[in-house]
């Protein structure tokens, strides 16, 4: 079989995929939209709601992404094990009913969490070109992907739009929390991973521009930030009572 | 100097330091808060001399105005340290504020305590509670020079730069009188535990002056059920309270008095406190624009010098075919 022909049965293979993720999608959302309509709110306030809209919007990313750029497809086989251990969580964590808090009342909620869906999202199209690269030297061709220069290039720019909407969310963040609780900072849980995962990319960055560090190192870093972010996305909420301790 | 103090080199262990002394912060609360400030004030140092001898910072409006509202944000956070306040009070309805019972939980080295200067007077207040005593909706009156406002959950009372938030901490308090048979008649409350939290021991002890140590017991007379829709409001109880001591009990409902060994007690009324966080930090507007600011600066840097990844590139298995 030839080039071309193995080139052409990935591409089958990958359409229906996409399909598949599309049509996976198009539930978790209709279910997320039957949960808010019969609790009079979104799903923000505990593990299962939480690994739901993320599932969600890390699916809708990533899906968007790979329908405005034809390249990062090839990374399909990288990214989906992670949406499916999302999904299989999800799938097992209790599904029992949330209460809304009235601190939830508030624009910077909103703008809190666009800010984190789209930094998670952004963050895992920069981790699929680093877990390339690592691949890539260790010895999987990965031949539907570009070259090694291009996936770094696309890595960095990846990461500088995710580092933007990181601190858009520590931003709003902080707003919210000084009216929600009477203090913008509090070292709580959430809060000091989050900001730690915020030091993680900067340092990486700066790593990148300031020292030029090797293509092997960049990806290793990026891998250590999505750690960070995944930690402080799903690490955190399983184990204390709320996203933030002073939800409560 | 400057150049050694603006090196990048000093930057990445600037932020190494930033990460372990928020880790050892996070793990070992008990910490000196400078163990926190000084890798801080060690990265604005380096950030601040790089924006000086660097001129790759200032290559780029958004790059350049991005880095200083960064340093803006660090000493603003640093400054609002020094200037803080944050305590707790609990005011009892149709009771003045009063700074005296104030608790202060932390204060910054350089504020200025200006709470005498607060009056307000506390009003009634209610909370709806879900199903299953989850607490939703606060509306707390108070009464301030301003006129009448309602306070609660994500709306503070702000007066002379201090924001008081009300907390989940309230509860009822015994309005009694208690006029010895000797000496000057005086009027005060009795705060009784955080309600419904402790809906189980409404009671406390108190001593009147020349009059007998006394158990003083609130009976709400409402009966409540915690896993229906309800709401707190003090002005629907229908109170009454049993006072306790060595070889006595009593009840008095509201306007009624009795005799104890020394002098006799009038049970006034139950009112209801509301408990408070009181935080005070003039830098927050400032830090919060400055803050916006970077975003909106590096996003301007990275719209108008960083695009995406290109539309169209050739594959590996392109290029090899």
């Amino acid at each position: 079989m030839g080039a071309g022909a193995v080139s052409a049965f990935h591409v089958s293979l990958r359409r229906h995929v996409f399909l598949l993720l599309a049509i996976g999608l198009a539930l978790v959302m209709a279910a997320i939209a039957v949960r808010w309509t019969r609790l009079d709110h979104g799903p923000f306030f505990n593990m299962y709601e939480i690994l739901t809209s993320n599932l969600f919007s890390l699916g809708a990313i990533y899906g968007i992404a790979c329908w405005r750029w034809v390249w990062l497809r090839g990374s399909v086989s990288l990214v989906l094990p992670l949406l499916a251990v999302l999904a299989t969580w999800a799938f097992v964590a209790s599904p029992v009913d949330s209460h809304a808090l009235p601190t939830y009342e508030t624009l910077w909620l909103w703008v809190h969490l666009a800010m984190g869906k789209l930094f998670l999202g952004i963050l895992l199209l920069s981790l699929a070109c680093a877990m390339a690269l690592i691949a890539r030297s260790a010895g999987i061709k990965l031949a539907d992907l570009p070259e090694d220069t291009f996936l770094e290039s696309a890595m960095w720019r990846f990461l500088i739009w995710a580092l933007v909407f990181e601190t858009g969310m520590l931003v709003a963040g902080a707003a919210w929390a000084q009216d929600a609780w009477g203090r913008y900072w509090d070292w709580d849980p959430l809060e000091t991973w989050a900001f730690l995962t915020w030091l993680s990319a900067v340092a990486a960055l700066h790593a990148r521009f300031a020292m030029r560090i090797s293509d092997r190192l960049g990806a290793i870093m990026v891998i250590g930030v999505f750690v960070l972010a995944f930690l402080t996305f799903f690490g955190v909420p399983f184990i204390s009572q709320a996203p933030h301790k002073g939800a409560l | 100097m400057t150049k050694v103090l603006a090196s990048p080199r000093l930057t990445l262990i600037g932020l190494i330091w930033v990460g372990i002394a928020v880790i050892a912060h996070y793990q070992l609360p008990g910490l000196p808060s400078w163990q926190l400030a000084l890798p801080f004030a060690a990265l604005a140092s380096n950030l601040a001399a790089a924006l000086l001898v660097k001129p790759a910072l200032r290559a780029s409006a958004g790059l350049f105005v991005f880095h200083v509202s960064l340093l803006g944000v660090m000493l603003l956070a640093g400054w609002g340290r020094l200037k803080h306040f944050d305590g707790r009070v609990e005011v009892v309805e149709g009771q003045a504020f009063s700074d005296a019972r104030a608790e202060i939980t932390r204060y910054g080295a350089w504020h200025r305590n200006r709470l005498n200067e607060i009056e307000f007077i506390q009003g009634p207040y209610t909370i709806d509670y879900r199903p299953g005593l989850k607490r939703s909706h606060t509306r707390s009156e108070v009464y301030s020079d301003d006129g009448r406002a309602v306070v609660g959950d994500i709306d503070p009372l702000v007066l002379s730069g201090y924001r008081f938030y009300t907390t989940h901490n309230k509860g009822f308090a015994l309005v009694v009188t208690w006029m010895p048979a000797a000496g000057q008649t005086e009027t005060g409350a009795i705060h009784l535990p955080s309600f419904p939290m402790n809906d189980w021991r409404q009671e406390s002890t108190w001593k009147p002056s020349g009059g007998p140590n006394l158990k003083w017991v609130l009976d709400p007379g409402i009966k409540l059920d915690f896993q229906q829709a309800w709401k707190l409001d003090s002005r629907q109880l229908k109170p009454v309270l049993k006072i306790q001591g060595k070889d006595q009990a009593i009840e008095l409902k509201p306007g009624q008095s009795a005799s104890v060994p020394g002098g006799s007690i009038r049970f006034e009324a139950v009112r209801g406190w509301m408990g408070y966080r009181i935080f005070y930090d003039p830098t927050l507007p400032w830090l919060l624009a400055c803050a916006i600011v970077s975003v909106l600066a590096l996003a301007w840097h990275l719209l108008g010098r960083l695009t995406l990844p290109k539309l169209s590139v050739k594959l590996a298995h392109e290029r090899a075919a």
